[in-house]
C-alpha cells in the first residue's frame, strides 16, 4: 500500500519551500508523471521501515533529511563522502542526515600526507624529483575514516587548483598544499585563501615565488599571474553575480565584468616580495632547510612600494606587503560575488552537476551568515562569514538534495572519476589498500583512471564549471556539465578498462608478491548462485536502486551466462560477480547519483 | 526540438549494432566492409595546432632588423641577460634571419626565428610556411583609443585563457557550443555519408572548435583502439561467449531519454564510443606504410595520427576533414630561458615531420596547417617571463599556401604605440581570426553565403579574406 504523504521541509523561513507546490500546476503532464512516480519510489520504500515525527498540529510529518530507508542513507552517503559499505550505511538508517554531519565536523583533523612525508624525510631525504606524496593523497582518500573532510579536501582541490604535473621537486611542497585544504576544510575560506597564498607551492605554480617590484629604469612590471587568478578562479570570477549565481546584467542586457586590466596591473603589485624562507630574495642556496613546509616569507625589500589600485580601493604607496596581502585578501574576499561563485562550484562537486538557482542562494547565503539550522534543528557554522561547515551543511542538507525536486538540481550529480573509483574502493570493502603499489595510481604524470587528484592539465581544473556539452541533449537544456568533460567517447573506455583491471583483480602491481587492493567480495559471492540476489544487492550498493527494470533484466542474463560448475565453484561465482559490478558501473544510472 | 541528421545516424547505428551483438566485435567494418569507395576531388583538409597558454610571439619570430631588436632587449632585459648567462642563443648573430618574399612591403623590418625552430625556418626560406603577423579575435577594427574609451566592440573576457580558447575556435566565450570548424564542416559534408564520422578528428582535447550543429568530432591518437578489457576472455572468461555476448549486447543497449538527461547523455557516449572504435578497427586493419619519422613527443604522435587519417582518406570516402592537435606549456609568466626552447622543439620538428608526411603521401598541397593560441604576450617582460595580452603571431603552412610571406601587421616595440592598449605592450589584433577562417573556409570550397553566417563580423573588416593562397 501506497501512503501519499509528501516530504515537507521544516525551514519554514527559507525562500523557496515553495518550489515544488509553485511549479506542479504549471508543468506538463509528462513531468507531473515523472515527479508522481518518482514519490511513489521513494515512498514504496520508505513505507517499510518510515519514522515519522509529530508536528505541532498533530500530523504526521517526515524530516527531508531523515535518511529513512537503506537506500536513501545510501543515496545520501554518494553525495557527501566517498563511499561507504552497506553495513555502515544501514547504520544511519532513521538517523537525520544532519547528525553524520555533526559527527564527521568533530573528528580531529590528522596530517594524513605531510606527516609520513617529514617522516621519512627524516628517515632518509626524499629525493627532490619524486611524486612520493602520490600514494598518501589516494590512501587518504580510499580509506581515511575523515570521510567528509577528505571529500571537502578534494572539491576545494579543484577550486584552488595545483598540479603536480608538469611541476617537479614537489613532495614535501605538494604534502604541505594538501594539509592547508584538508585543515581548512570545515575552516573558514578567508584564511583558506590566505594559506593557499602563502603556499610555496602555490607560488610556483602560479610563478610569483620570488616576483619582484616593478623597475622604472627598464619598465619591468611584476608578474600578473596570480593577481588574475586568485580574482578569476579562487574568489570572484569574471563577471558579477546575483546572490543565486546567475549573471547580473546592466540596463543594456549585457553581463558586467568584474574587474579590468587595470585592477590586474594594481593587485599584481601586491603579490610581490614572497619568497621560500631563506637569508636572501630568490637566491635558492640561502633557503631553510625545511622551507617546503614553511610558509613562504615576505622580502620587503623587493615588495612593490607603489599605490595598489583595485576592485574600487587604493592601498596607499608604501604599505607594508604582508600589509598590503591582508588587506588584498580582505578587499577579494568582501566581494559579494564569493558566496555565489564558491558555493555553486561546491555544490557541482558534491550534489548537483546543474544546481538550481535557489539551491545556490540558499547555499551562498548560508556562506555569507556563517551559519546554517537545518531541519532537525541543529545548527551548523560559527556565524562568520565564509564559515565552511555552513556552507557544506547548507550544501548537503538541502532540501532539493533530500526531496523530489523539478528544478535542474533533480536530474543530479554525474560522478567524476576519482569519486566512482574511490566508491567502489570503499563501497565493495577492497582489502589492503596500499596506493603506492599500484601502478594506475602512482605512476608518473599519468591518470589512468581518467582523473588523478592534484593533476588536472592547468589552474583551469579537469573541467569548467560552466562547460556544456556540444552535442548533448543537457545541452539542449543549458545544463552545465563538466564532468562530461572528462567523459570523452573515447576517455570513457579508457577509464573502464582501468577500473576493469581492479573489478576482476587484474590491476598492474610495482611488487607483485604483495596481493593489494583484493577484491574479496565475501557478500556477493554469498548471493552469487542466485543472480537476482546479486543483482539486486549491487542495484542497492551501487546505485541506490536506480537501474531500470529492463538493466536489471539485461544484467541478470548476461550473469546468469556464467554456469556454476561444481569444481570451479569459487571461480564461477567470483566471474559472475566481477561480471555484475563491471556492468553496473557502465549503467549511466551507476554515473548518475540521484 | 531540431535534432540533427548526423544524430539520428548515429543513433541507428548505434541500434543496429545492438541488434547484431557479438558479431561485429573486432570486426567492425559497418561501413566499409561492402564497398570501397572512390577517392573524392578535390580533397582539402585543415588542421589547426593550438598551443595553449598563449605563445609568447616575440620570442619565438624575433624583430631582428638592429633598431627593433635593441629595443626588445630593452624591454625585456631581464630574459634577455637570462639567455646569456645559460647559452647566449638569443644574441642576433645566433638567431636565423628570415628572407621574406614580400619584404618591400615590411617597411625595413626584420624578424628571425630561433635556432631551435630551424625546421619551421627551413620551412619558411623553401616557400613551404608563411607567417601570420598581428592576428587575434576582433568584432572590428580596434585602436588603443577606441579600446581604452569604450567605442570599439571587443570580444568578452579579454586576457583569460579559457574564454580566449574559446574564442578563438568557436568566437564567443566559455561555453559556446559550436565551432567554426564544426560548422564548416557541417557545410561542407553530407550529413547522409557514413563516412562523415571521419570528418571531425580531435587528437587531445575535442574543443568546441570541432562542433557544428551536425558534427561532432571523434578523438584518434594513433593508438588502435582494442576491445574493452571487459569483454576480453582474461577477464569474463575464456569460452565464456554467451556472456560476452549479452554483455556486449548490454553495453550496445540504447537508452530513451524521459526525464534522465545526463543518463541519456553518458549512455550516447558509451555507445558513441563502441561505434567509433569498432569503426577505426575497421578502417586501420590497413594503414598504408609511413617511412617519415616523427618525433617521440605529444605534437609528433597527434600529427602523425592525423597523417594515418589523411593517408586513408580514400578508403574512408572523404573529401573535407578538419583535425585539431593541442599541446600546452605556452603560458610563460617565468623562466622564459628554459621554457621557450623547449616549446620551440615541442612544435618545429612535429611540424616539419608532418610536412615531410604529407609529401611522401602525396597530401601536402591539399591539407593546409595553421596554429593557434589563447593570445599573445605582454611586450613588456615581468621579470623572467610575460603576462596575457591578445594579438599574436602564427604559422601557416601547406603546398597550397603562399610561402615566405609575412601576412597581416607587424608588432611595434614602442609601448606608446596606437596598436598597444596600454604600457605593458599588449597587442591589439590587426587581422582577425574570422578573416583566416573564412580564407580557409573558402579554400575548402564553403560557399560565401554560408562563410557570411559562420562568421558574423566579417562584414566589419574591408577585406574578407587574407590573401595567402597560390
Amino acid at each position: 500500500m501506497i501512503i501519499n504523504i509528501p516530504k515537507v521541509s521544516l525551514v519554514t523561513s527559507l525562500v523557496t519551500v515553495s518550489l515544488v507546490g509553485v511549479h506542479v500546476n504549471s508543468e506538463p503532464a509528462s513531468i507531473q508523471e515523472t515527479q508522481s512516480k518518482s514519490i511513489t519510489h521513494s515512498l514504496q520504500i520508505s513505507s517499510l521501515e518510515t519514522k515519522p515525527s509529530t508536528m505541532d498540529d498533530g500530523s504526521i510529518e517526515e524530516l527531508p533529511t531523515l535518511l529513512a530507508t537503506t537506500a536513501e542513507s545510501l543515496a545520501f552517503f554518494m553525495k557527501a563522502s566517498l563511499g561507504y559499505a552497506l553495513e555502515e550505511a544501514e547504520t544511519w538508517v532513521n538517523r537525520d542526515a544532519a547528525e553524520w554531519l555533526q559527527q564527521e565536523f568533530v573528528k580531529p583533523y590528522q596530517a594524513h600526507v605531510l606527516a609520513p612525508l617529514i617522516a621519512r624525510d627524516q628517515v632518509e631525504p626524499l629525493p627532490t624529483n619524486g611524486q612520493y606524496h602520490v600514494p598518501y593523497i589516494w590512501d587518504a582518500l580510499l580509506k581515511a575514516d575523515d570521510q567528509l573532510r577528505q571529500r571537502m579536501m578534494f572539491a576545494l582541490s579543484q577550486i584552488l587548483v595545483v598540479s603536480d604535473n608538469p611541476m617537479t621537486n614537489q613532495a614535501l611542497e605538494m604534502g604541505y598544499y594538501y594539509e592547508q585544504l584538508s585543515k581548512n576544510s570545515f575552516g573558514n575560506y578567508r584564511q583558506l585563501l590566505e594559506d593557499v597564498t602563502y603556499s610555496h607551492f602555490m607560488a610556483r605554480y602560479l610563478s610569483y615565488l620570488g616576483n619582484r617590484k616593478g623597475d622604472p629604469i627598464t619598465g619591468r612590471t611584476p608578474d600578473e599571474n596570480y593577481a588574475r587568478e586568485i580574482l578569476q578562479l579562487f574568489s570572484i570570477g569574471l563577471i558579477e553575480l546575483n546572490k543565486d549565481g546567475t549573471p547580473k546584467l546592466d540596463s543594456d542586457g549585457n553581463e558586467i565584468e568584474t574587474y579590468s586590466n587595470e585592477d590586474i596591473i594594481g593587485l599584481a603589485r601586491v603579490f610581490t616580495g614572497l619568497y621560500s624562507q631563506a637569508t636572501e630574495f630568490a637566491k635558492w642556496k640561502t633557503r631553510a632547510e625545511d622551507f617546503e613546509t614553511q610558509p613562504l616569507k615576505m622580502f620587503e625589500d623587493f615588495h612593490s612600494p607603489l599605490e595598489k589600485t583595485f576592485l574600487g580601493i587604493t592601498i596607499p604607496a608604501g604599505t607594508s606587503g604582508t600589509e598590503s596581502i591582508n588587506i588584498a585578501l580582505d578587499r577579494i574576499f568582501a566581494h559579494p560575488n564569493v558566496g555565489p561563485f564558491i558555493s555553486r562550484i561546491l555544490i557541482q562537486r558534491f550534489t548537483a552537476t546543474h544546481p538550481s538557482p535557489e539551491y545556490v542562494e540558499r547555499v551562498a547565503t548560508a556562506f555569507d551568515l556563517g551559519s546554517y539550522t537545518a531541519a532537525n534543528g541543529l545548527t551548523f557554522g560559527e556565524n562568520k562569514r565564509g564559515d565552511l561547515k555552513a556552507t557544506l551543511a547548507a550544501i548537503l542538507l538541502d532540501e532539493e538534495v533530500h526531496s523530489v525536486t523539478e528544478t535542474t538540481t533533480g536530474y543530479g550529480k554525474i560522478r567524476e572519476p576519482i569519486l566512482n573509483f574511490s566508491y567502489w574502493v570503499r563501497s565493495m570493502k577492497i582489502e589492503m589498500v596500499d596506493s603506492k603499489n599500484e601502478h594506475a595510481l602512482y605512476s608518473s604524470k599519468t591518470s589512468p583512471l581518467g582523473q588523478h587528484p592534484f593533476r588536472s592539465p592547468s589552474v583551469f581544473n579537469f573541467y569548467r564549471p560552466g562547460f556544456i556539452a556540444p552535442s548533448t541533449e543537457s545541452a539542449n537544456l543549458e545544463l552545465t556539465t563538466p564532468e562530461l568533460q572528462l567523459y570523452t567517447p573515447i576517455e570513457m573506455f579508457k577509464i573502464n578498462d582501468t577500473l576493469s583491471t581492479f573489478i576482476y583483480n587484474k590491476s598492474s602491481k610495482k611488487d607483485k608478491s604483495l596481493e593489494t587492493f583484493y577484491p574479496a567480495y565475501h557478500d556477493e559471492k554469498l548471493l552469487a548462485e542466485n543472480p537476482e540476489a546479486l543483482v539486486e544487492h549491487l542495484n542497492l550498493l551501487l546505485t541506490a536502486q536506480r537501474l531500470t527494470a529492463q538493466e536489471k533484466t539485461d544484467i541478470i542474463e548476461a550473469v546468469s551466462a556464467t554456469v556454476i560448475r561444481e569444481n570451479q565453484r569459487d571461480f564461477d561465482l567470483e566471474k559472475r560477480v566481477q561480471l555484475a559490478v563491471n556492468l553496473i558501473m557502465l549503467s549511466p544510472n551507476y554515473f548518475v547519483i540521484r | 526540438m531540431k535534432k540533427t541528421s548526423r544524430r539520428e545516424f548515429m543513433g541507428y547505428s548505434c541500434a543496429s549494432l545492438a541488434a547484431t551483438g557479438l558479431t561485429q566485435l573486432g570486426l567492425g567494418n559497418i561501413a566499409f566492409a561492402e564497398t570501397s569507395p572512390l577517392p573524392i576531388n578535390p580533397y582539402r583538409a585543415t588542421v589547426c595546432i593550438f598551443f595553449k597558454g598563449g605563445l609568447d610571439y616575440l620570442d619565438t619570430v624575433i624583430p631582428y632588423d638592429p633598431d627593433s631588436y635593441k629595443a626588445l632587449r630593452n624591454r625585456r632585459s631581464g630574459i634577455f641577460s637570462a639567455y646569456e648567462n645559460k647559452d647566449a642563443s638569443r644574441e642576433r648573430e645566433q638567431l636565423l634571419p628570415l628572407n621574406p618574399i614580400n619584404t618591400a612591403e615590411l617597411e625595413g623590418r626584420e624578424f628571425a626565428f630561433t635556432q631551435d625552430l630551424l625546421p619551421l625556418y627551413e620551412m619558411f626560406e623553401n616557400q613551404e610556411l608563411s607567417i601570420l603577423s598581428g592576428i587575434g579575435p576582433l568584432i572590428e577594427p580596434t585602436s588603443r583609443v577606441t579600446f581604452n574609451n569604450g567605442s570599439a566592440r571587443t570580444p568578452k573576457r579579454l586576457f583569460s585563457h579559457n574564454d580566449q580558447q574559446s574564442v578563438w575556435g568557436s568566437l564567443d566565450i566559455e561555453g559556446t557550443r559550436f565551432g567554426w570548424g564544426g560548422r564548416l564542416l557541417d557545410t561542407l559534408v553530407p550529413q547522409d555519408s557514413p563516412s562523415a564520422i571521419f570528418s571531425s578528428v580531435a587528437t587531445k582535447d575535442a574543443d568546441a572548435f570541432l562542433y557544428g550543429e551536425n558534427t561532432t568530432p571523434i578523438s584518434y591518437n594513433g593508438s588502435m583502439p582494442d576491445i574493452p578489457k571487459l569483454l576480453q576472455g582474461a577477464f569474463i572468461g575464456h569460452k565464456n561467449t554467451q556472456a560476452q555476448g549479452l554483455a556486449e549486447q548490454f553495453m550496445r543497449q540504447t537508452y530513451s531519454l524521459e526525464e534522465d538527461v545526463y543518463q541519456h547523455d553518458i549512455k550516447n557516449r558509451l555507445n558513441r564510443s563502441l561505434v567509433i572504435q569498432d569503426t577505426l578497427r575497421g578502417v586501420l586493419s590497413d594503414v598504408p606504410t609511413i617511412t617519415t619519422i616523427f618525433p617521440e613527443d605529444s605534437l609528433g604522435q597527434q600529427l602523425r595520427a592525423i597523417l594515418e587519417l589523411i593517408a586513408l582518406r580514400s578508403r574512408i570516402g572523404i573529401g573535407h576533414q578538419i583535425f585539431y592537435a593541442t599541446i600546452g606549456g605556452f603560458d610563460t609568466h617565468t623562466n622564459n630561458v628554459n621554457r621557450l626552447p623547449d616549446l620551440h622543439q615541442s612544435f618545429a620538428p612535429a611540424m616539419q615531420a608532418f610536412k615531410d608526411g604529407l609529401k611522401e603521401i602525396d597530401e601536402w598541397n591539399n591539407v593546409t596547417t595553421f596554429t593557434a593560441s589563447d593570445f599573445g604576450r605582454t611586450l613588456v617582460e615581468n621579470g623572467s617571463g610575460t603576462d596575457h595580452a591578445w594579438a599574436s603571431m602564427q604559422f601557416i603552412m601547406g603546398g597550397a599556401v603562399k610561402g615566405k610571406h609575412i601576412v597581416g601587421a607587424l608588432p611595434s616595440i614602442d609601448v606608446q604605440a596606437d596598436s598597444f592598449t596600454d604600457n605593458r605592450g599588449r597587442w591589439i589584433p590587426e587581422i582577425s581570426v574570422e578573416q583566416l577562417g573564412a580564407t580557409l573556409g573558402q579554400w575548402m570550397g564553403a560557399n560565401s553565403a554560408d562563410i557570411e553566417q559562420i562568421f558574423p563580423n566579417l562584414i566589419n573588416f574591408n577585406h574578407k579574406t587574407l590573401d595567402l593562397f597560390v
